[in-house]
């Protein structure tokens, strides 16, 4: 008999395991792609001038225009001017000129030798990376914030939709076993938010370019080191890490939801807990059950998460879940 | 030889219900087994006892492996089409060959696309987009490309037109069987494929109640058609099924030799179909009764 078989080898069968969940779930990869483009058409937009980014009274910047009815703002290098129907004040290293519109009013002239427009304050380093670490940290918090969406959709039906849409037989008549299955698929959510992360870093520059053309830069400081840049994004990646071992017990208890209901798998989800809490909370008084969940869903300080037994006890209480989902897939077309 | 299927004394309840009772019967490899019966007698148990999807009693070997504890290295050898398998709507034919050719070790890329280009299905089209019978087509497709020891397909030709049936089951004869490979099939057009098997298992309230090779029937069973004045002696012989047709008598014999049937009237070998409602309406009958 014909025997030959290809050898397929274990990191193939896991990126085609992958590969298959993004093509059922294409919201997995398109909305962070669609959210930094969104973010980044808004930004650029800003800079053209086609919408104003408004930060403060006032914008300050290399070469600056703010028109409204009643003044013109202009800010050129050095240089701020601010003209209005009554006066045209200006602002000038060393000097305030206030020229009145009107014929017979006389110009005013204030010396102020401190004055300085400039996109250039001193500070510290440590001080000027700040703001910059901001926006690494509200970029990437917005992107993992969308992608947090297309994900606990996913995993909600990650072990349900086949079973919906009777496909399951077909995928577990291959040689994929039902452990590989569920392992892939909880993978896989690791695999969309570091991806996230990794997307948010490009992005970031981006961001801090078009900040920076828009004129705003000037206001928030926005340079920075390469090492604090890196810095930066380091302390996001350890923050992303952290945070996929801190929740991991909610993607492991949708997981097992997905695995066990017949239908309607997001009400089971959530009614266990809310039931959980109402039933403590009459019966006891007490409400161990909402802080419990509620110390979860705050996200976590790295190094203090990584001490707490919470964190460990949470990875176990994963794998236990983990173990019953593949256990209900086994039986899934016992039926 | 070893059998490449071997039950003892399977069993299955549905809550108080039997789905199998004490089915024994061994496949051996080679072999292109019709497990026939009506909807509800236990096929689609029997075939999921097999695969390891649904837990049972009593003692099942398929490949040498127990389904119920080493289901993950029989998938390997094995490709089967459960009658309820149904693709995904979202996965387009490129998409599921690709997934195939990566996952499963014995698949045949090629031959799952010379079987898809006899047919209507675009490699491009998602499952959505295609008729019902396209859908059984791609996959077929890919159970033929796979080259297992063991192919089992419940159903495989449902909902497909007389044409594509014809076609699955030359490209089965032709490319899949080479003598060694074995098949177990159930389908509801006993007809079109009894040419095709090797052996016929019939099931009927969760029993084997036939289990023999075609080549034999000839041999065991007879076909009688009654002439008027012999009735009271062919009954003697004890008939196992009688009917009405075109107000002759036919009767149905097993291993009552031919010699003394040929002077009663006209014999002949039943078909499948013959045999499997012959073998069939006194359960049925029964149960009516009882019922």
């Amino acid at each position: 008999m014909n025997t030959a078989t290809t050898t397929v080898s274990a990191w193939g069968r896991l990126s085609m395991l992958w590969q298959r969940e993004l093509w059922e779930h294409r919201s997995l990869w398109i909305a962070p792609l669609v959210a930094s483009g969104l973010l980044l058409v808004i930004l650029a937009a800003g800079a053209l001038r086609l919408v104003n980014v408004q930060l403060g009274p006032l914008q300050l910047g290399s070469s600056v225009q703010v028109t409204t009815p009643d003044a013109q703002v202009r800010v050129d290098g050095a240089h701020l001017q601010v003209t209005t129907p009554e006066a045209n004040v200006s602002v000038e290293p060393g000097r305030v000129v206030v020229d009145s519109q009107e014929d017979d009013a006389e110009d005013v002239v204030i010396n102020m030798p401190g004055i300085l427009v400039t996109d250039d304050v001193q500070g510290s380093s440590e001080a000027r990376a700040v703001p910059q670490n901001l926006v690494l940290m509200i970029v990437t918090g917005l992107l993992l914030s969308v992608s947090l969406f297309p994900v606990t959709g996913f995993l909600l039906e990650s072990l349900y939709a086949d079973r919906r849409d009777r496909s399951a037989l077909f995928w577990r008549s291959l040689p994929v076993s039902d452990t590989a299955t569920v392992m892939a698929k909880f993978s896989l959510v690791v695999v969309v938010l570091l991806a996230t992360w990794l997307l948010a870093v490009p992005v970031s520059v981006l961001v801090i370019g078009l900040i920076k053309v828009s004129g705003v830069g000037a206001v928030i400081q926005l340079n920075w080191t390469v090492g604090q840049w890196l810095a930066g994004q380091l302390a996001l990646l350890a923050f992303v890490c952290v945070g996929l071992l801190w929740y991991a017990p909610l993607a492991a208890w949708l997981m097992l939801v997905s695995a066990w209901s017949k239908r309607a798998p997001f009400a089971w989800a959530v009614t266990p807990p809310v039931v959980l809490m109402s039933l403590e909370s009459i019966l006891l008084g007490s409400k161990h059950v909402a802080g419990l969940l509620g110390s979860r869903l705050v996200p976590p300080q790295p190094l203090q998460a990584l001490q707490s037994p919470q964190l460990w006890l949470g990875l176990l209480l994963t794998a236990a879940m983990l173990w019953g989902a593949i256990a209900l897939r086994r039986t899934a077309d016992a039926d | 030889m070893t059998a490449l299927i071997q039950a003892r004394g399977l069993s299955k309840l549905y809550g108080s219900k039997p789905a199998l009772q004490d089915c024994s019967f061994a496949v051996q490899p080679g072999r292109i087994v019709g497990l026939i019966g009506r909807n509800g007698a236990g096929k689609t148990t029997l075939l999921k006892a097999l695969l390891g999807l649904t837990p049972f009693a009593g003692e099942l070997s398929v490949l040498g492996m127990n389904p119920a504890t080493q289901r993950d290295a029989l998938m390997r050898d094995v490709a089967f089409i459960a009658d309820t398998a149904v693709l995904p709507r979202w996965l387009r034919a490129r998409q599921a060959l690709d997934y195939c050719a990566a996952i499963h070790p014995r698949f045949e890329r090629a031959v799952a696309e010379r079987f898809l280009a006899g047919t209507q299905v675009p490699l491009n089209a998602k499952v959505a987009a295609l008729s019902k019978g396209m859908v059984t087509q791609l996959h077929l497709a890919l159970v033929l490309a796979i080259r297992a020891p063991l192919l089992v397909l419940d159903e495989p030709t449902l909902g497909l037109d007389l044409l594509s049936r014809r076609a699955f089951y030359d490209t089965l004869l032709n490319d899949y069987m080479d003598g060694e490979r074995t098949i177990l099939v159930t389908t509801h057009q006993v007809e079109e494929i009894e040419h095709v098997l090797t052996d016929l298992l019939f099931i009927e309230q969760g029993r084997i109640v036939l289990d023999a090779p075609v080549d034999v029937l000839g041999e065991r069973f007879v076909q009688l058609q009654v002439a008027a004045q012999h009735l009271q002696a062919a009954r003697a012989l004890q008939p196992f099924h009688e009917r009405v047709v075109f107000g002759r008598t036919v009767m149905l014999f097993d291993g009552v030799p031919q010699g003394l049937l040929a002077p009663l009237g006209d014999i002949g070998r039943p078909s499948v179909a013959d045999l499997f409602v012959a073998q069939i309406q006194p359960q049925a009958a029964a149960t009516a009764s009882a019922a």
